[in-house]
């Protein structure tokens, strides 16, 4: 067993408050949030020899965090959906709740959209890894990454409603692209 | 599943009509990479357009939203299991 520096250790620290917000951005549920980011930080120590000193410990500990995640869901798959609907049950946010839609509200609508567009979505555009960064730690490729981002951007839109229920959504969209001559419309 | 669609010249036949084909991904045409309507589920929502507006609302609230729970005091109990890890790692 080799000992954490105090650099190391210090940087552990630091990162716990990340770990935590990662945890419930994913899972939607406080306890078990910090379930996760305990069980990252105790698999982190034990394989604290891997990590490549120099590298980001933040982005290492996330990818620990993510895998243990999705093995947990992969087992629990029923429980888990059981769980994250009792959360968004009857919590739909509504367009006339944004005035003062809090935290709270935005996590709940986060929960909604896909696992997988929900992480890529955190990671860039919460904790502000690069797209490079997401895919090494999602293990996907980078293009991959920005899809996910960008079909998280319009689930999140529609759920909350942000598109003007109509004024430019699906059904203007799709008018527009089944117009004579839409075809041959130049990129 | 192979899928031919071509693009439908002048006529008002809904190209919409097979969206979700793999078609789509292919990126055989353009046209219909426009025409996402997201009717058939979050898989097909990816080449979708949100405004810059809509964009950076969802950026900002997002960011304030994760802020908010990294701002949170850490419970005891982390204290508490990285003392017992270091504990441990004495004792080897």
């Amino acid at each position: 067993m080799t000992g954490l520096s105090p650099t190391l250790r210090n940087e552990l620290l630091a990162a716990i408050p990340n770990l935590r917000a990662f945890a419930m951005s994913l899972c939607g549920n406080p306890t078990r949030a910090d379930d996760l980011a305990q069980e990252t930080l105790m698999k982190a120590w034990d394989k604290i020899g891997s990590f490549e000193a120099g590298t980001n410990l933040k982005a290492w500990l996330f990818t620990i965090l993510r895998n243990v995640y999705f093995s947990e869901l992969r087992k629990r798959k029923r429980e888990v959906d059981d769980a994250d609907g009792h959360l968004v049950a009857g919590l739909a946010v509504h367009p006339e709740q944004l005035g003062h839609m809090d935290a709270a509200d935005f996590m709940i609508a986060l929960q909604q959209i896909p696992i997988d567009q929900r992480e890529a979505l955190i990671l860039v555009g919460a904790e502000g890894f690069s797209y490079e960064e997401v895919a090494a730690i999602s293990g996907v490729a980078v293009g991959t990454i920005k899809s996910r981002v960008n079909r998280a951007r319009v689930r999140l839109t529609e759920i909350l409603g942000l598109d003007g229920a109509g004024d430019f959504g699906p059904d203007r969209l799709s008018q527009a692209a089944i117009a004579p001559g839409a075809a041959g419309r130049p990129e | 599943m192979t899928t031919k669609s071509g693009p439908p010249k002048g006529t008002d036949q809904p190209v919409v009509a097979d969206a979700g084909s793999p078609a789509l991904e292919n990126g055989d045409s353009k046209a219909v990479m426009q025409t996402d309507k997201d009717n058939g589920g979050p898989e097909r929502a990816g080449n979708a357009v949100i405004g810059a507006d809509i964009q950076g609302y969802l950026g900002r609230k997002l960011k304030a939203s994760y802020d908010e729970i990294v701002r949170q005091p850490v419970p005891d109990t982390f204290r508490q299991l990285l003392e017992e890890l270091e504990r441990r790692e004495k004792k080897e």
